[in-house]
């Protein structure tokens, strides 16, 4: 692994500053800024047409910034072509020479780079032994499978041990099981390798399961930035929560604040309180967002007489048992309809009452709640 | 079928059509004959041990012999190979690199410089053959020779090159490129190592159809042709007007025929093998 040379103490290992790229009217990145820290595994995600591939591209050396600059290791790389860039691109449609074979892929990078023959067979029988290929080096590429193809084209990549892999959502085309199983593989390789990875997906769970920190970017613009467990249970726009596939998404407005609490109330009159989470601090707007997960509802029998606040009656339209889990959709006397989340544990100790058309007790804790912005 | 009437037109042809793989079949067939009986017939009469194309009267190889001893229609094969090698080589190059120029860059007179490129293939031959020659003799007072017939052939044929490896360069995935220059290849590099390798099937198949075009080409070729630079075609022709029409032709023709067709074969051969 190479050492970094000349490294502030500090600096970031990728670093955007006020990067902008225009497509004719159309501006694909708007004032983008971010950083990425030396050996993360750093996710750009976002719908499609949401800027993330551009903005790897330019990193990547493929397209040019109309403004800001791009950093690599302290250095401005704005205007070094992308075969200078000590970075490499895993694309999504993987690129890989038809006409060479798995070795003489795998080995171009470093006949660019006139590395020579003996070092550069034992890299690539390296290469192919990561990522479990070895053996396959004379293969020409159409005759390998879907899977065998992305590791080539991965292989091609970390072979060079740039300072930071680029990749275009690598595994969209495969299917679910074999995505799943790269997911991890992939992660146990960049932890193996110890170079930074920036993955651009549109997919959040696999930007949650593999990220040590997740950028969300839609039109160009940041909406959130943190690791996987602030962007799922503490997600700042209404945007992040409805693209974290979150449930329990509600319109409503702020109509007071006391020190900490805040409370707001739903377009059908539901009054709450909520604590933001300290990160958050209050929006700016009254127009608001308000959102639960699932697994934080509390349920009880109706009448119950339990200390809390948030609790609204409702009654039980659907039940489904998951085996470890039981999820109910509840509507409430207000005419929400929310989905709960019941662990085996609270299945069995409600069993009596979760059936369907059985009134309940809900309790939303007001730290539970989330005030999103838009 | 029975509702419609015999008398129109569609009736008829679809009743006539309607039995179609049979027809079709009969159709090729005889087209087939009708395209090859000619040259069947000269390569037979082309072993006949006689002057006239009447009756067989025995089994020869003396037409062949004249033909490998006549000094002057050796002459002229051999001028013919060394125009076409020749008018390869250049309009591949040329013609490649017009393609990749019309294909990925935007400049001005782009639209212009395809009208252009068509022209050679739409005009006819004879007044293309009396412009080159004009301008050979008059414009710029190049004396007719090797230099003038490839200059000629190389304006046919750099279209021919030009528009069958831009249709290559539709199909080709060009992120290749991309790929190629961020593992560190430059540009020279990308197209050595990558783009020539990726558009070499499509500039093989324009040579392969660029070599017929030039050998046989005669009327532009009469044009501007020298004394001492006779091609094949036009040594045949003469040939027949002095002496009119000798077996030894046929033997040449079969020659010509049998070139042909093992072009043809190895063509196919390399293709299953890329493919």
């Amino acid at each position: 692994m190479t050492q970094a040379r000349g490294e502030l103490l500090g600096a970031p290992w990728v670093e955007l500053r006020n990067i902008t790229k225009r497509f004719n009217e159309v501006t694909a990145v708007d004032d983008l800024s971010f950083r990425v820290e030396k050996g993360e595994f750093f996710a750009l995600l976002g719908p499609s047409g949401c800027g993330k591939t551009t903005t790897l591209r330019m990193i990547g050396g493929l397209e040019t910034p109309d403004e800001g600059e791009i950093l690599i290791n302290g250095e401005i790389v704005n205007d070094l072509p992308a075969y200078k860039r000590d970075t490499s691109i895993v694309f999504q449609n993987l690129a890989l020479f038809p006409h060479l074979t798995v070795n003489e892929n795998i080995a171009f990078g470093l006949e660019c780079r006139k590395v020579p023959k003996g070092e550069r067979e034992d890299r690539v029988r390296e290469a192919l032994n990561l990522v479990r290929l070895a053996g396959l080096g004379d293969r020409r590429i159409d005759q390998l499978s879907g899977g065998q193809q992305q590791r080539v084209a991965l292989a091609r990549s970390i072979v060079l041990q740039p300072e930071v892999l680029l990749l275009d959502e690598p595994l969209a085309s495969l299917d679910r099981k074999l995505r799943e199983d790269m997911q991890l593989e992939l992660k146990q390789i960049q932890e193996r390798v110890a170079i930074t990875f920036i993955y651009v997906t549109h997919d959040q769970k696999e930007a949650i399961s593999m990220s040590d920190r997740i950028l969300v970017l839609n039109e160009g613009k940041v909406v959130q930035m943190g690791t996987p467990t602030d962007i799922y249970e503490r997600p700042k726009a209404r945007f992040v929560a409805d693209f974290m596939g979150a449930s329990n998404i509600f319109s409503a407005k702020v109509i007071g604040r006391a020190d900490e609490r805040v409370q707001a109330e739903t377009d059908s009159g539901l009054r709450l309180v909520v604590i933001p989470h300290e990160d958050l601090g209050a929006p700016t707007s009254e127009r608001v967002s308000i959102c639960i997960r699932p697994e934080a509802i509390k349920v009880y029998p109706p009448h119950a007489d339990e200390e809390g606040e948030n609790q609204f009656g409702g009654k039980i339209e659907e039940k489904v048992y998951q085996g470890d889990f039981t999820e109910l959709v509840i509507s409430l006397e207000q005419g929400e309809r929310i989905i709960v989340r019941l662990s085996s544990e609270s299945t069995r100790r409600l069993r009596e009452i979760l059936q369907k058309g059985a009134e309940v007790l809900v309790e939303w804790p007001p730290e539970e709640v989330s005030l999103l912005d838009g | 079928m029975n509702s419609r009437p015999a008398t129109s037109k569609v009736g008829v042809l679809s009743r006539l059509f309607g039995d179609g793989p049979k027809l079709l079949t009969l159709l090729v067939f005889l087209l087939f004959i009708f395209q090859w009986a000619p040259m069947l017939l000269l390569t037979i009469f082309s072993f006949n041990d006689s002057r006239f194309l009447v009756s067989w009267q025995g089994f020869t190889l003396d037409w062949y012999r004249e033909i490998f001893q006549d000094e002057l229609t050796l002459q002229a094969l051999k001028v013919s190979l060394i125009v076409a090698f020749t008018t390869i080589a250049i309009s591949s190059v040329l013609g490649t690199m017009t393609a990749y120029a019309i294909f990925k860059f935007r400049f001005l007179g782009k639209e212009g410089l395809r009208a252009v490129l068509v022209l050679p293939l739409i005009m006819p031959s004879i007044v293309m053959g009396i412009s080159l020659l004009l301008f050979f003799s008059r414009v710029i007072k190049v004396s007719l020779g090797y230099v003038s017939i490839i200059t000629a052939h190389v304006v046919f044929s750099i279209p021919l090159v030009t528009f069958i490896v831009l249709a290559r360069m539709q199909r080709i995935d060009w992120t290749l490129e991309e790929a190629a220059m961020d593992l560190g290849a430059d540009r020279f590099t990308t197209l050595r190592r990558v783009t020539i390798p990726l558009l070499m099937p499509g500039i093989m198949a324009a040579a392969i159809l660029n070599f017929p075009w030039s050998f046989n080409d005669f009327v532009i070729t009469y044009f501007v042709a020298g004394i001492g630079t006779t091609t094949l075609p036009i040594r045949i022709y003469s040939m027949i007007k002095v002496r009119g029409v000798s077996p030894s032709i046929n033997a040449l023709g079969a020659l010509i025929i049998l070139a042909s067709v093992a072009l043809v074969i190895i063509s196919l051969l390399l293709q299953r093998r890329r493919t």
